[in-house]
């Protein structure tokens, strides 16, 4: 299914974080950094905290593409994947940091709508535990999920 | 086998302002509500060894010119706002610093926050740990190693929940509750 992205199109408050504008770098007065120290929030945690907040957005079904996915599921069952990470790239600087998310949307929920929930939610969760100014959060819808899709369960090969 | 004159220097390291003001630190950062554990970080740098109790993971304190030290720290929180809790490690640290006679050779603490757990991961963690501490009470003595040489790596508790290579320090039970 063709992706379509929805980057900064939709309100005032997404015109003005989704032009293109990527992090910025260390500036004078933050509340990350003062003369007493710095916080740090690794790339890791954003990632997190975007996909939860993504996550809690009605019509949101999975994050990442059918590639990452179907990669996801394997690592996740040799132990070395989270998929919480999936469908999720990031990129974090000392004030600023930017978002851009892969979605399957339910089918019958407005993509439009979908997105700009994503995007508020995104923002707000990320702004509020992490202090980063979010620039931009670029959703892509990569696939519909329709009822009924799953793929049935492999019945227990012993008892 | 070290010699006397390397044997001084261990004794004297150990008490060292650099040495203290980590082990200071990272204790008082432990103890702060939501913060669930410290660890190594990228590359595994934030580690200090201590010769009083092996190495203390998650803490590495700098010089920073006329005798003061820069502290920075990397710790696994709970998902909370992260700018606040930065602001109250970095008080308890100066805090306890002040309390011990080493705030005027404290700088800087830095606090860099390398992941954040969920509450059911952290439920996740707690069990793993208190399995772990049981498993380690079970396990009979064996003799101690010898002197500088770390102790294993306590396992740490990833967000997949498997056993990290870079484990964090569990935070230590009944801390955390009083402020400072």
């Amino acid at each position: 299914m063709a992706e379509q992205s929805t980057s900064g199109s939709e309100s005032a408050a997404v015109a003005t974080r989704g032009e293109g504008k990527r992090p910025e770098g260390s500036g004078p007065d933050t509340p990350l950094s003062s003369e007493r120290g710095k916080t740090t929030i690794a790339d890791t945690v954003v990632t997190k905290v975007a996909s939860i907040a993504a996550r809690e957005v009605r019509g949101v079904y999975d994050l990442g593409g059918s590639v990452s996915r179907a990669v996801g599921s394997v690592t996740q069952r040799v132990g070395i994947g989270d998929e919480r990470t999936q469908g999720l790239s990031v990129e974090v600087g000392e004030r600023e940091a930017a978002v851009d998310v892969t979605v399957v949307v339910e089918y019958g929920e407005s993509i439009p709508k979908v997105s700009q929930a994503i995007r508020e939610n995104v923002i707000r969760r990320i702004e509020g535990i992490t202090g980063l100014s979010v620039t931009e959060v670029n959703v892509a819808v990569n696939d519909l999920y329709f009822p009924g899709d799953e793929e049935p369960k492999q019945p227990a090969r012993v008892e | 086998m070290p010699s006397a004159s390397a044997a001084s220097e261990l004794a004297l390291s150990a008490d060292s302002s650099r040495v203290r003001l980590a082990r200071l630190a990272l204790e008082a950062a432990l103890a702060v509500p939501n913060v669930v554990a410290a660890e190594a970080g990228l590359h595994g740098m934030r580690v200090i060894t201590d010769p009083a109790g092996g190495v203390l993971r998650g803490v590495s304190v700098t010089a920073d010119g006329g005798g003061r030290y820069a502290v920075d720290l990397c710790l696994v929180a709970c998902l909370a706002p992260l700018v606040p809790l930065g602001e109250e490690v970095r008080r308890r640290v100066q805090a306890s610093a002040q309390r011990n006679g080493l705030a005027g050779q404290l700088s800087t603490v830095s606090v860099e926050f390398a992941r954040v757990l969920t509450p059911a991961e952290v439920r996740e963690a707690e069990l793993l740990a208190s399995e772990l501490a049981a498993e380690a009470l079970s396990t009979p003595v064996t003799p101690a190693p010898s002197a500088g040489v770390a102790p294993p790596a306590s396992a740490g508790v990833s967000p997949s929940g498997l056993a990290s290579t870079e484990a964090p320090v569990p935070r230590p039970s009944g801390e955390g509750e009083t402020g400072e």
